[in-house]
């Protein structure tokens, strides 16, 4: 999701008050993030980047109430001409391949015209242009540019960045321009030998891109005549941005020149505005959403969102504005008609058939585990799976084998950075926090653990109980483990003295099956209790009730 | 007379008066017998008993953050530091408040300015944040401190930052009649022995009555973690509406959470900053190549940017429960019968942790796969759902986008308590692209994605989920059942 905000007063003069538009922005999908009495912030969903920018944000909501239809159904087109020609280097392949670029004549950005569209662009390719990455969009004073103009690369050269009084050059503006600071990455690894990419026309430095444009060719709340470049890695993102951008301009009135790029092997003429027909079926609407309208309806439901459409036959033909990327075939038109009926109004159908309902036989294994615990005075606990070395290794006395613990890259949190590979270390935390509790404490959990075994991520499901008070000892851990396995059927065990740091040598054993070791219970060392901040005894248990969890998605 | 009673008269006889860890000392009895034989021998009128009330204070997980700064110090700290008027829309609610009944602050018009009260505040020291830190500090206290702080710590209860109980202790005992204590009443029953029983027949033999508002020790049974219990409601609802429950890992590829589900290979949440990457192991195997390619094309084709393998492999902790949904895509055949399936597990979010805060939650997903399915089969299923949970929540149903649905659908409900709207989770038809990459170009697939632990407020008496997982035990001992 994206936020933009939008002046009250603005909405409201042309009839939407906030009444209207509390009722209205779910409707079409979007959300109300706050408003006061001045400004409104809206969140808008990641496929509806048109809606960023106020005048397309109006006519989805004029057409949707049905306040105002003069978008719908317009051809969007440029002129032919004149033209201006931008000039690709080459070199330029490397680090920012593509450019594209529009010529706005007679636009008005008085009042706060201005704002919107330096907000829209700001949001556009922060989100959609992935924090400028995928593409970066320009905007300068087209009466202030000598064409033709460059696309090239540059060694360190000076100029006056946007809002600066005095020059800079690029490895400056780099390291100490806060656009500088915050976007360096994008070119940082790709320039070779301190060369810059930027755009510059016959006579001066434009722009350095994809980080700040120069302070010359500025607009301002006057401009009247607008060059707008689109630079980035996807030549298809840049054309999706250049048709949101021209699709706004001209229902503004304004006038849309093209501009010719030219690259080594070939020339491009952007902006492409392309009207894509998509053929659909009422029959097919119906079917999919489970409603029952016919084609008249249909056809003013399309209008509600946008489409100019018309009826040929038995199909309904959809005419899609260029300013809807996001449209790719029926299934988008579709929710689209949805939303115009209004979900609310959707009237839910049960499903036919016979479906028998069943549970994960692992999830009834582990309740089962869970009673006999229950039955043995323990209480259920739930802990994170999420843990970090000291809690898991360190406390525990446990030597930590890198090669087989599950790591994270990166964590926002310090106390995240590997996956457990016990239960019994977050037991103990659980007992430390209720020290002030009445003694005795009985905890056990269920849950997996995680480590790798030849590579291969090996899950075990693992039951672990803790008792805590001034009496723990290895007998009665022992007598809880005796019952569990006659409990759980198992009577062919055997025991085995065990070496574990974590626990006090000679009171501590392994619980084996056919030669496999499954578990291990016995007292807390000392050294251990005094981590956890433990002042009675402790005896804990670690069992492995299913080994090596593989899933096989059978139904 | 009891065993218990006799052998703490008997030290009372000679000591004349004690303390209990005496008594413990003494008679080798722990305390729990001792006070209950104290408490019959009072009842006796045998022995006198001195008590003192004493409180316990426990600070709430939020009282740790109020520890250094209380939200309505740090708002007008924050306004005077501006020197102007603020628009209170901009500013934190709980300040507000405080700083307005604390006449530290007015609002006109929208506008917060601070007073001369606020000012002087500013210099002073707060005499909330003074008591917070004491009770901190020391979690018992006195009757004498809790008379002379009565009007902040009721305040700081109200605000919800502290849990005050009081308990009575012992501080002495003393024995009244020593002539009298070998007498007793011996003629009366007390404890029904087994030869009693044997011998009974029928006497008239007088019981001794017992005072049936003498405290007694509690009993503290195991219990269920409630968050499980929730689960559990949540999966027998599943299982009565006919789904079948699975489960898959939470370690997963990337291929499985994110591409096989469309969702674009640049896109945000792909991000370390938001998602868990793991270092070891950094790839895991996607073994079916087939599959590999018809995705990299429906990627290509609709998204029109190059797609990459290595991308696709890399090991992650998912960020949905989806990825059990996309497994069972793959592995469900187009012959296969209409089916309804759900899967409970964790998800992970790479967040900064604090108490409100977690990187670990709990989704169900659900995927509905047959023949001339639709939009208002969903919508029935889910209403369903929710009506059998918890029918005095209104669900409420929007518009909204998920790349690998259309139409997709967002879940909420008016959270009254707080005037928010509560988000559930998503649903929608999973996009034809992926049934047909899927094999599963007949069938309609039916997918939601709903988070858990957003309703369990309604449920459970808690503030925050930091506190379930804590896992005090005085919490979980104490904890009501869910509704």
């Amino acid at each position: 999701m994206a936020s933009i905000n939008f002046l009250l007063k603005d909405l409201t003069s042309n009839g939407f008050d906030i009444k209207t538009l509390e009722n209205l922005i779910p409707k079409i999908g979007m959300e109300i993030e706050k408003y006061d009495d001045n400004e409104i912030v809206l969140d808008i969903t990641p496929n509806r980047p048109d809606m960023l920018d106020f005048t397309g944000f109006l006519r989805a909501i004029k057409a949707f109430t049905g306040i105002s239809t003069t978008s719908t159904g317009i051809e969007y087109k440029i002129e032919n001409e004149p033209f201006i020609n931008i000039y690709v280097d080459e070199k330029i392949k490397k680090i920012r391949p593509f450019i594209g670029a529009v010529i706005v004549k007679n636009v008005n950005l008085k009042e706060n015209k201005f704002q919107y569209l330096i907000n829209f662009i700001e949001k556009f390719t922060d989100t959609f242009g992935r924090k400028r990455k995928k593409f970066a969009i320009g905007l300068y004073d087209f009466n202030k540019i000598k064409p033709d103009l460059y696309y090239t690369i540059s060694k360190n050269k000076k100029f006056i960045p946007l809002d600066y009084n005095q020059e800079m050059n690029f490895n400056e503006i780099l390291s100490k321009h806060d656009k500088g600071i915050k976007y360096k990455n994008i070119i940082e690894n790709k320039t070779s030998k301190n060369y810059y990419p930027i755009l510059k026309d016959s006579e001066k430095i434009l722009s350095l891109i994809p980080i700040i444009n120069s302070e010359q060719s500025k607009i301002t709340e006057n401009t009247k005549n607008l060059l707008i470049d689109v630079t980035g890695i996807s030549e298809n993102a840049i054309n999706q941005a250049l048709s949101i951008i021209s699709c706004s301009f001209l229902d503004q009135n304004a006038k849309i020149f093209p501009v010719k790029i030219h690259y080594k092997n070939k020339i491009g003429i952007a902006p492409n505005l392309v009207h894509k027909q998509i053929k659909i079926k009422t029959n097919n609407i119906n079917k999919n959403i489970g409603i029952k309208i016919d084609e008249k309806t249909a056809l003013e439901l399309l209008q509600r969102m946008g489409y100019a459409s018309k009826l040929k036959q038995k199909n309904i033909l959809v005419n899609i504005p260029p300013y809807r990327t996001d449209i790719f075939d029926q299934q988008d038109i579709i929710e689209d008609i949805a939303i115009a009926y209004g979900y609310e109004n959707i009237e839910p159908k049960p499903i036919i058939g016979n479906f028998e309902g069943s549970s994960d036989p692992i999830k009834e294994y582990s309740e089962k585990f869970s009673l006999f615990m229950i039955g043995l005075g323990f209480s259920e606990v739930i802990n994170p799976v999420l843990t970090n070395e000291k809690l898991n290794f360190e406390n525990m006395l446990q030597q930590y084998n890198k090669n087989n613990v599950i790591k994270i890259i990166y964590s926002k949190t310090e106390a995240i950075s590997i996956i457990k590979t016990s239960l019994i270390p977050n037991l103990l935390n659980n007992l430390e926090v209720s020290s002030n509790q009445k003694m005795p404490l009985k905890i056990f959990e269920i849950g997996s653990i995680f480590y790798l075994n030849e590579k291969k991520i090996n899950e075990d499901l693992c039951l672990s109980f803790a008792s805590e008070h001034s009496k723990a000892n290895f007998a009665e851990i022992k007598a809880d483990v005796s019952a569990l396995m006659k409990l759980s059927n198992h009577n062919n065990y055997k025991l085995a003295e065990e070496k574990n740091n974590s626990f006090i040598e000679g009171r501590c054993a392994a619980i084996y099956i056919n030669n496999e070791k499954f578990g291990i219970f016995g007292e807390i060392h000392p050294k251990v209790l005094k981590n956890f901040n433990l002042d009675e005894s402790v005896v804990v248990a670690e069992l492995i009730i299913k080994k090596n969890i593989e899933y096989e998605y059978r139904i | 007379m009891h065993e218990y009673e006799k052998m703490v008269l008997e030290v009372l006889k000679t000591k004349k008066e004690a303390k209990v860890e005496e008594l413990i000392e003494d008679t080798k009895l722990n305390r729990d017998a001792i006070i209950w034989a104290l408490q019959m021998l009072e009842q006796q009128g045998l022995i006198s008993i001195d008590r003192q009330k004493i409180f316990v204070i426990k600070l709430k997980e939020e009282a740790r953050e109020y520890l250094n700064e209380f939200p309505e110090e740090k708002l007008i700290k924050d306004i005077n530091k501006n020197q102007d008027k603020i628009n209170v829309n901009k500013l934190d609610k709980i300040g507000i408040i405080w700083a307005k009944k604390n006449l530290w602050i007015i609002i006109t018009q929208g506008l917060a300015s601070i007073t001369k009260k606020g000012l002087d505040a500013i210099n002073n020291n707060y005499e909330q944040r003074t008591i917070l830190n004491i009770l901190n500090k020391k979690n018992e206290q006195d009757t004498d401190f809790f008379e002379t702080n009565k009007n902040i710590i009721e305040i700081l209860k109200n605000r919800n930052l502290i849990e005050v109980k009081d308990k009575s202790i012992i501080t002495r005992v003393s024995i009244n009649k020593i002539n009298n204590i070998a007498l007793g009443n011996e003629n009366e029953v007390n404890v029904l022995t087994k030869e009693f029983i044997k011998k009974y027949n029928n006497e008239n033999i007088k019981f001794k009555n017992y005072d049936i508002n003498a405290d007694v020790e509690p009993v503290y049974p195991a219990r269920r973690h409630p968050l499980n219990l929730f689960i559990n409601k949540i999966r027998k609802i599943w299982i009565e509406l006919g789904f079948k429950e699975v489960s898959g890992p939470i370690i997963d590829s990337s291929f499985w959470v994110f591409d096989a589900l469309f969702s674009p290979q640049d896109h945000p949440t792909r991000d370390v900053q938001d998602t868990f990457f793991l270092s070891n192991p950094k790839e895991l195997d996607i073994s079916d190549k087939k599959l590999i390619n018809k995705i990299r094309n429906i990627h290509q084709k609709n998204w029109r940017e190059k797609w990459y393998e290595a991308i696709a492999k890399q090991a992650i902790l998912r960020t949905h429960s989806t990825n059990v949904s996309a497994h069972y895509l793959h592995s469900i055949s187009s012959t296969d019968k209409p089916i309804k399936l759900f899967t409970i597990g964790k998800i992970f979010r790479n967040e900064s942790i604090d108490f409100k805060h977690l990187a670990e939650f709990h989704q169900v997903d659900g995927l509905i796969i047959g023949e001339n399915l639709n939009f208002s089969n969903l919508i029935f299923e889910l209403k369903r759902f929710y009506e059998k949970l918890n029918p005095k929540i209104k669900i409420n149903i929007k518009p909204s986008y998920f790349p690998f649905v259309e139409p997709g659908m967002e879940l909420n409900y008016l959270d009254k308590k707080t005037n928010s709207i509560i988000e559930l989770g998503g649903s929608g038809i999973i996009r034809k692209e992926i049934c047909k990459a899927m094999n599963l170009k007949k069938k309609n697939v039916l997918a939601f994605g709903l988070g858990i632990e957003r309703l369990i407020f309604d449920v459970l008496p808690i503030s925050s989920l930091t506190e379930l997982y804590k896992n005090d035990i005085g919490m979980l001992r104490n904890i009501k059942e869910i509704k």
